[in-house]
């Protein structure tokens, strides 16, 4: 495996979801390959940062002004058995 | 025929505004890059979700509902908008947090751990509103919302293998943008 074969299966690697002879030889080519290894580490790193990032908080003006158009939204009565739609 | 004790009642008002409102903003927020376009799409979405969620006699689809119907009008907001811009700058994505943290009585000196972690998620920010669109989508889907690889699929009308190919790009680019702060962000 070349490391452009690597690179190429990370987001497979990293997901778990290689084949276990294919994810045998990316843990074969890390082993022997710092560069990669870093590569990983980095590409880790970056899914993580993504999954911590926190729910934007919405600006108090909009809070205000969903507050007033959402009180004066009166659901209506549903159909019996509707669906929502996209 | 369902009953209406069947039906998932309409939430209150103060839980549209407090659990579901932050979720569709920070989508919209971090799928346009752009504060004012997030605020009408989180508008137009919330009002759906007031209209409709009385409709639902089960809470399991409605988070791939809202977020279908967030992505949806997130994409529509942009074609609309492509027509009339090309490009704008990141605004600042953390004022609001700043408005919140300065209430009254609240530390006026936060530790430095805190100001880490805001520069942390300032440099994050920035980094996904500089990515191409077409992978910003698949990012903040795949890795911000966690959503399925499937879900994303269907949401962005793409097959699998066009979202995994399109998320490792984005993903290598988020990475190169975020390398030179890496030792910062795992302090």
């Amino acid at each position: 495996m070349t490391c452009g074969e690597l690179s190429d299966s990370l987001c497979d690697f990293v997901g778990g979801e290689l084949p276990p002879e294919r994810h045998l030889c990316c843990q074969q080519h890390l082993d022997g390959c710092p560069p990669c290894v870093a590569l990983l580490e980095g590409y880790r790193l970056t899914v993580r940062l993504g999954h911590e990032l926190p729910v934007l908080p919405v600006p108090a003006h909009l809070v205000a002004r969903l507050r007033v158009l959402l009180t004066a939204q009166s659901p209506p009565a549903p159909e019996p058995g509707a669906q929502p739609t996209a | 025929m369902a009953t209406t004790e069947e039906r998932t009642p309409a939430p209150p008002l103060e839980e549209v505004l407090q659990e579901y409102a932050p979720r569709v903003y920070s989508l919209a927020r971090r799928m346009l890059g752009n504060e004012a376009d997030a605020e009408d799409v989180t508008q137009e979405v919330l009002l759906q979700v007031v209209r409709k969620l009385p409709t639902f006699r089960g809470e399991a689809a409605f988070p791939t509902w809202l977020h279908r119907v967030a992505v949806n009008a997130a994409l529509a907001f942009r074609r609309k908008r492509a027509a009339r811009e090309q490009h704008r700058a990141p605004e600042g994505l953390l004022d609001r947090q700043e408005e919140r943290r300065a209430s009254p009585g609240a530390s006026p000196a936060p530790p430095e751990r805190l100001v880490l972690a805001h520069e942390r998620q300032r440099l994050i920010e920035e980094a996904i509103a500089s990515l191409p669109e077409i992978y910003r989508d698949v990012y903040v889907l795949a890795d911000i919302e966690q959503l399925p690889n499937a879900e994303i699929a269907s949401l962005l009308e793409l097959g699998v293998p066009a979202v995994k190919s399109r998320l490792h790009r984005a993903r290598l680019m988020m990475r190169d943008a975020l390398a030179p702060h890496f030792e910062e962000m795992t302090r």
